[in-house]
C-alpha cells in the first residue's frame, strides 16, 4: 500500500500538482478550486510530455538524413523541446526538477528578502527549463537524488534571483525606471551583446527615429514561425537526400510529402508542449506570486521579455533580423569547427534577439542595435553547437534537439564540474549584490 | 458572467501575469468574471467579451472594438482605469 502511494507521489505530474495544491490551500481557496488546480497542473505536465514525445519522433528522421547527407549532426534549437524530452525520458530528472522548481522558488523569495537583490523571477516556463537543466547537470555528474534536489534548489534560487539583477542596469536604460525587471534565461547573451553594441554604436541615433516596414509581424505567431523554419530545413534535407534514402523512413510515401508532414508534425509537437506548459503554469505562477507578495512586499517583479517590446518596436525588428543573420553565421561556424549544425530558431531570434536589439539601441543607438542582434544570434547557435559536443544529450532521450537559452548553455558548461560551477555562481552573486548595493546607495544620495 | 481573456504571443508569459493583475483588479471592483489567458493563435479562432493585451499587439486586433491595450502588465491602477472607462463606454 505504502509503495503504491510513494510511486504515485514521485511522478513529476503529481509532485507539481501537489505543489500547486499547497499554494492554493495557503491562499485559502475553495475545495473545488484546489481540486481543479491540482488536476490542471498534473494534466499540464502530462500534456507537455506528450508534446515532447511528438517533437522527438518527428525530428528523428531529419537527424538521421542530415547526418547521412552532410556528415554532420543537425539539431533543432529549442530549450523547451530539449528539456521536455530529457524530462520525459529520465524519471529521476523529472521528479527532482519538479522539486527544484518548487523549492527553488522559495529560495528565490528568501534571497530577495535577505540579500540586496530584490527580484522575484516570474517567468514560469523559464523556471521550468532551468530546473530541468540543473537536474540534468547534477544527474550526469553522478549526484544522488537527494543531493540533486538540495544543490539544485540552491542553484535554482541563486540563478533566478541573480539573472534579473544582471540585466537590470540595461532594463533601467530601456524603460527609464526601476519598476520591472526581466526574467529570462538569455540574459547573459543579450546583456553581453548589448554592451558590445554600446561600444561600437552611437547612442544619439536611436533606431526608433527610423520608419520600418511592418510585414514581418506574422513571425510573432509560434505555429507560423516554427513551421516555416522546419519546412525549409526539412525540404533541404529530403531533397538533398533523394527519394531512395528518404524511403527508409517514409516507406511508400512520396519523399517531399514526407518532409513536409514531418516538419509540420514537429510544429504540432511544439504546440502541444506549449499548451501543457500553459496549463501547469496557469496554476503555479499565481500561487508563487501570492507567496512572494506576502513575504517580500516591494520586491521588483521580473517578467517575460515582451514587456520591453513596446518601448522600442523598431529596435525589436532590427534585433530580430540581425539575430537571424547572426544565427546563420554561427550555424556555419559551428558546422565547420564542431561538426554540429544547430538550426536557426526563429522564435528565439524574435523574442530574445529582439531584446538584444532593444538593449543595443539603449546603449548604442541603431548601430548598437544592429551589432547587438548580430552578436547575440551568433553566440546562440555557436554556443549551442559547442554545448552539444560537450554532453551526450542523446543518452538522455534528447536526440535532434538542443538549447537556445544562452544562460542555460553557460550554466550547463560551468556545471560540468559541479563544485566549481556552484562556487562560480555564488561568486558572481556576491559581486552583483555588491554592485546593486552601490546602485541603491547612489540612488539614496541622489534623492537627497 | 463577463468573459475576459488576456493575450500574449506564446500564451505563457505576459498573458499569465496580466491575468493575475486583472484578477486582482476585478476582485477590487467587485465584478464577477471569468478570466483566461490565451496565446495569439487561440484568440483568433475564438471570442470573448473583453480582450486585454499589451500595446505591442495593437496591429493584430485592427477593427475589433472589444480590446483593451495596456502598457504595464503589473500596474493595477492603469488596468483598473482602462477597464472602468471601457465598461462605462459600453454599458
Amino acid at each position: 500500500m505504502l509503495s503504491v502511494i510513494l510511486d504515485i507521489l514521485s511522478t513529476p505530474a503529481m509532485i507539481i500538482g501537489i505543489v500547486a495544491m499547497i499554494g492554493l490551500i495557503l491562499q485559502k481557496e475553495s475545495f473545488g478550486r484546489v481540486l481543479s488546480g491540482f488536476l490542471k497542473t498534473a494534466l499540464g505536465m502530462l500534456v507537455l510530455s506528450a508534446g515532447a514525445s511528438v517533437i522527438v519522433s518527428e525530428i528523428l528522421p531529419f537527424v538521421d538524413l542530415f547526418t547521412e547527407v552532410f556528415n554532420l549532426s543537425g539539431f533543432a534549437t529549442s530549450s523547451e523541446a530539449i528539456v521536455g524530452a530529457i524530462q520525459t525520458a529520465v524519471p529521476v530528472i523529472a521528479s527532482t526538477s519538479a522539486l527544484i522548481m518548487a523549492i527553488g522558488f522559495l529560495v528565490n523569495v528568501l534571497l530577495a528578502r535577505f540579500t540586496p537583490l530584490k527580484y522575484i523571477f516570474l517567468t514560469g516556463h523559464m523556471m521550468w527549463i532551468s530546473s530541468v537543466a540543473i537536474a540534468y547537470s547534477l544527474y550526469v555528474a553522478g549526484f544522488n537524488e537527494v543531493n540533486i534536489v538540495i544543490f539544485g534548489t540552491i542553484l535554482q534560487g541563486l540563478i533566478l534571483t541573480l539573472l534579473p539583477a544582471i540585466c537590470q542596469p540595461m532594463v533601467r536604460k530601456v524603460t527609464g525606471n526601476n519598476n520591472i525587471a526581466i526574467a529570462h534565461l538569455t540574459t547573459l547573451g543579450t546583456t553581453t551583446s548589448a554592451y558590445i553594441g554600446g561600444i561600437f554604436g552611437d547612442k544619439s541615433k536611436s533606431a526608433e527615429d527610423v520608419k520600418l516596414p511592418e510585414t514581418l509581424d506574422f513571425f510573432k505567431d509560434t505555429s507560423v514561425s516554427v513551421s516555416i523554419v522546419m519546412l525549409i530545413f526539412y525540404l533541404i534535407v529530403v531533397i538533398a537526400a533523394g527519394p531512395e534514402l528518404v524511403s527508409e523512413h517514409a516507406g511508400d510515401q512520396n519523399f517531399i510529402v514526407f518532409g513536409l508532414l514531418k516538419a509540420l508534425g514537429f510544429s504540432a509537437g511544439v504546440l502541444i508542449l506549449l499548451q501543457g506548459v500553459r496549463m501547469f503554469l496557469g496554476e503555479l505562477v499565481p500561487s508563487f506570486k501570492g507567496i512572494a507578495d506576502k513575504l517580500v512586499p516591494g520586491a521588483i517583479p521580473a517578467l517575460d521579455v515582451p514587456v520591453l517590446f513596446a518601448y522600442a518596436p523598431n529596435s525589436l525588428m532590427i534585433g530580430f533580423i540581425m539575430a537571424i543573420i547572426g544565427m546563420i553565421i554561427g550555424m556555419f561556424a559551428s558546422s565547420a569547427i564542431f561538426k554540429v549544425t544547430p538550426l536557426v530558431s526563429i522564435i528565439g531570434a524574435f523574442f530574445t534577439g529582439g531584446v538584444a536589439g532593444i538593449m543595443g539601441n539603449a546603449t548604442g543607438g541603431r548601430r548598437g542595435s544592429v551589432i547587438s542582434g548580430l552578436t547575440y544570434g551568433f553566440l546562440l547557435t555557436f554556443l549551442s553547437g559547442l554545448l552539444y559536443t560537450m554532453f551526450d544529450f542523446a543518452a538522455v532521450g534528447a536526440t535532434g534537439v538542443g538549447h537556445d537559452c544562452i544562460d542555460v548553455m553557460i550554466l550547463t558548461m560551468l556545471l560540468k564540474n559541479p563544485y566549481i560551477g556552484i562556487l562560480v555562481v555564488i561568486g558572481v552573486y556576491i559581486l552583483v549584490s555588491y554592485l546593486e548595493l552601490r546602485y541603491q546607495k547612489n540612488k539614496e544620495i541622489e534623492s537627497i | 458572467m463577463l468573459h475576459i481573456v488576456t493575450v500574449c504571443g506564446l500564451g505563457v508569459g505576459s498573458s499569465l501575469i496580466l491575468k493575475m493583475t486583472v484578477d486582482n483588479v476585478m476582485k477590487e471592483l467587485g465584478i464577477k468574471c471569468k478570466v483566461e489567458h490565451w496565446d495569439m493563435g487561440t484568440v483568433k479562432s475564438r471570442n470573448a467579451d473583453i480582450i486585454i493585451t499589451t500595446d505591442g499587439f495593437k496591429k493584430n486586433f485592427k477593427g475589433q472594438d472589444n480590446v483593451i491595450f495596456v502598457n504595464n502588465i503589473v500596474d493595477e491602477a492603469e488596468i483598473k482605469d482602462k477597464i472602468l472607462s471601457y465598461l462605462n463606454k459600453n454599458n
